[in-house]
């Protein structure tokens, strides 16, 4: 920075390069945050508008067992997706950045993304339908029909479909900057080949990990459309309670509440990563 | 203890994609020895080292050190380690658990853990340091813990893969005599790869010079320097005069008219000499001899601190001449001055036969 910029210099340059961003930022995400959390103190009136009284009448609502129980199946979807697509994305990753043709690897992950999301949760649903091809095939072998839709696992397939290239990318990037040598080194230092990885590979690729997981974790957790197309009202996930609220029941009070405890959850969630990893951790994810 | 053959290879080849590294070595390394193998990049030096750690494998040819075939043993079962270029330091694990790495693998109890951690950051004067990070630590630091972390292994060799070359030269120059006074102390056979002719010469007990996948020569590093077999190794170690020469019953006919040899010539051949072996005189005082004088005039000075170069001409052919700054008192020490003219000496016993 010039030293001998005046105030008003400085005050233009950081209008002119942060400001448009900035404005973007707090007109569309601060904003609205701060609408959400003040909807959460207030009450539904007779005609679903938002009135007084204020309160935390909505927070103390979440303690109901029903709630609760759709709170622990997010959880549930939000981690069996991220391990689903830890097992499946991590070796995957290693396969793209080592391959000659990683970019049109690259490509092929990403290709789902060109057709609209809905459409590609409900071409699930046809593969999974009771007359779908995938009980057709079972059917050929002898081993169906199967009920797979609607069903937990349909929800839990779509989702890691869904979110899987979110996984991959990060990893690949962390695997592309791979020291190679330090495998080397494990190996020269007597360490066999899976203990080499462990000690050698595996600590590299943490920051990958743990991008990956996050991209996964989050969106798996607060999706609605994958379990209200695939799950068919059996999966009823937090998302769907938020989406409930403010559509079908019109009680946006509660659905603001439900919102900022996910949110508040997710936050303090990154925020026990970040005591723990340092603050290099979450430096990385950005 | 010295003398036995440690590390031996056989007609060694080895090709990465139709690019040839190595093009049939033979080489044996003696157990004690600090053996170095010089060469420019892209010589093989690095390939060799590789295919001794294990982390590659020959085409053609055979390995073996302590008298075991290597073929098909990987790199964690081999009785050598490495100290690599850019150190490979673990960065999430500390000083201590960078040196007790190899230790841990080998599933030694705690304690000796513990105590051959603590010996081996002695030896390398890293005591107090073990628990820091890699990234906290100097470039010459990193490089101790890299030897740290092979030695605590108590290696049969011990290979370094260019290990000075990321330092600044003074520390160079220190861990030089560092490396030389551990190697002693240990006992343990080194296998050094440099690119830097003063680090090898300064450290080795023996040096190969290699060129394109080959061992042009092997030797002692006085006789390597002194008696280099072909130009290549003339020009890689240090500087050399070079001239054509035919076959004179003086001993040889030159540009520079007929120079005597200790032998002469049989056929042609190229003469060479080290620019510190020519003397040059100002007048005819003090002469040793009417012969091998060639007269020449001073076209540039350059003042090195410890000697002077003169680069001289005599008719056609340039000349280089090192003159040590020494007492002025001393014959032959004298300071010349530009376009002087001088009598440049040129004894027999310092003219090399080079035939290539």
């Amino acid at each position: 920075m010039n030293e001998a910029a005046t105030p008003w210099q400085r005050f233009f340059r950081v209008l002119v390069t942060v400001g448009p961003g900035g404005l973007w930022l707090f007109l569309f995400v601060l904003l609205p945050t701060l609408l959400v959390l003040l909807a959460s103190f207030l009450t539904r009136g007779p005609y679903g508008e938002l009135t007084g009284p204020w309160g935390l009448h909505n927070y103390a609502r979440l303690l109901n067992p029903y709630y609760l129980e759709a709170f622990a199946q997010s959880l549930l979807v939000g981690a069996l997706a991220t391990l689903l697509s830890a097992l499946l994305g991590y070796p995957l990753a290693f396969h793209i950045a080592r391959h000659p043709r990683r970019d049109l690897l690259l490509f092929l992950l990403l290709l789902p993304f060109l057709t609209n999301f809905l459409i590609r949760v409900y071409a699930w649903l046809v593969l999974l339908q009771r007359e779908g091809l995938v009980n057709a095939l079972l059917g050929a072998l002898g081993l169906g029909p199967v009920v797979l839709y609607p069903s937990f696992l349909a929800v839990l397939l779509a989702t890691v479909y869904t979110f899987l290239p979110f996984f991959v990318l990060p990893v690949y990037a962390s695997v592309e900057r791979l020291d190679w040598q330090l495998l080397e080194a494990a190996y020269d230092l007597g360490a066999r080949p899976f203990r080499a990885f462990l000690h050698a590979v595996l600590p590299q690729t943490y920051p990958g990990l743990f991008a990956g997981s996050v991209l996964v974790f989050i969106p798996a957790m607060g999706t609605f459309v994958v379990a209200d197309l695939l799950g068919a009202g059996r999966v009823v996930l937090i998302g769907n309670l938020i989406q409930q609220q403010f559509g079908l029941t019109r009680d946006w009070a509660f659905g603001a509440a439900l919102s900022v405890f996910l949110m508040g959850f997710v936050l303090l969630a990154l925020y026990l990563y970040a005591r723990i990893q340092g603050e290099r951790g979450l430096e990385e994810l950005v | 203890m010295a003398g036995d053959v440690l590390v031996r290879l056989e007609g060694v080849r080895k090709a990465f994609g139709g690019v040839v590294a190595l093009d049939g070595v033979d080489l044996e390394v003696r157990r004690g020895e600090f053996f170095s193998l010089l060469g420019p990049s892209g010589c093989g030096k690095t390939t060799l080292l590789r295919l001794l750690a294990g982390f590659d494998t020959p085409d053609a040819g055979r390995v073996a050190i302590a008298g075991r075939d290597m073929a098909g043993v990987p790199p964690y079962e081999r009785p050598v380690n490495t100290v690599f270029q850019n150190y490979a330091l673990f960065p999430h694990m500390t000083v201590a658990g960078n040196v007790a790495f190899g230790l841990r693998m080998k599933g030694l109890p705690a304690a000796e853990i513990r105590r051959k951690v603590a010996w081996a950051l002695e030896l390398v004067d890293l005591l107090g340091l073990e628990g820091r990070y890699p990234r906290e630590l100097s470039g010459g630091q990193r490089q101790r813990v890299a030897l740290a972390r092979a030695l605590v292994l108590e290696p049969q060799v011990l290979l370094l893969d260019e290990p000075l070359s990321a330092l600044d030269l003074k520390l160079r120059q220190e861990l030089r005599v560092e490396l030389m006074q551990l190697q002693r102390r240990l006992g343990t056979t080194f296998i050094f790869v440099t690119h830097d002719q003063e680090e090898a010469l300064v450290m080795s007990d023996r040096i190969a010079v290699m060129r394109a996948g080959r061992i042009e020569q092997l030797g002692l590093p006085d006789e390597v320097y002194e008696r280099p077999k072909n130009r290549f190794v003339a020009e890689f170690l240090g500087r050399s005069n070079f001239l054509p020469a035919r076959p004179h019953p003086l001993g040889a006919e030159t540009p520079l008219g007929p120079l005597r040899l200790k032998t002469p010539l049989a056929r042609e051949a190229l003469l060479a000499i080290r620019p510190e072996k020519m003397r040059l005189y100002r007048g005819q005082n003090g002469l040793p001899t009417r012969e091998n004088l060639v007269r020449a005039r001073v076209e540039e000075i350059v003042y090195t601190g410890a000697e002077n170069q003169y680069y001289l001409r005599a008719g056609e052919v340039r000349l280089l001449a090192y003159t040590l700054n020494q007492d002025l008192q001393e014959p032959g020490a004298e300071e010349f001055g530009y376009g002087e003219e001088v009598l440049c000496y040129l004894p027999p016993e310092n003219l090399v036969v080079l035939h290539e």
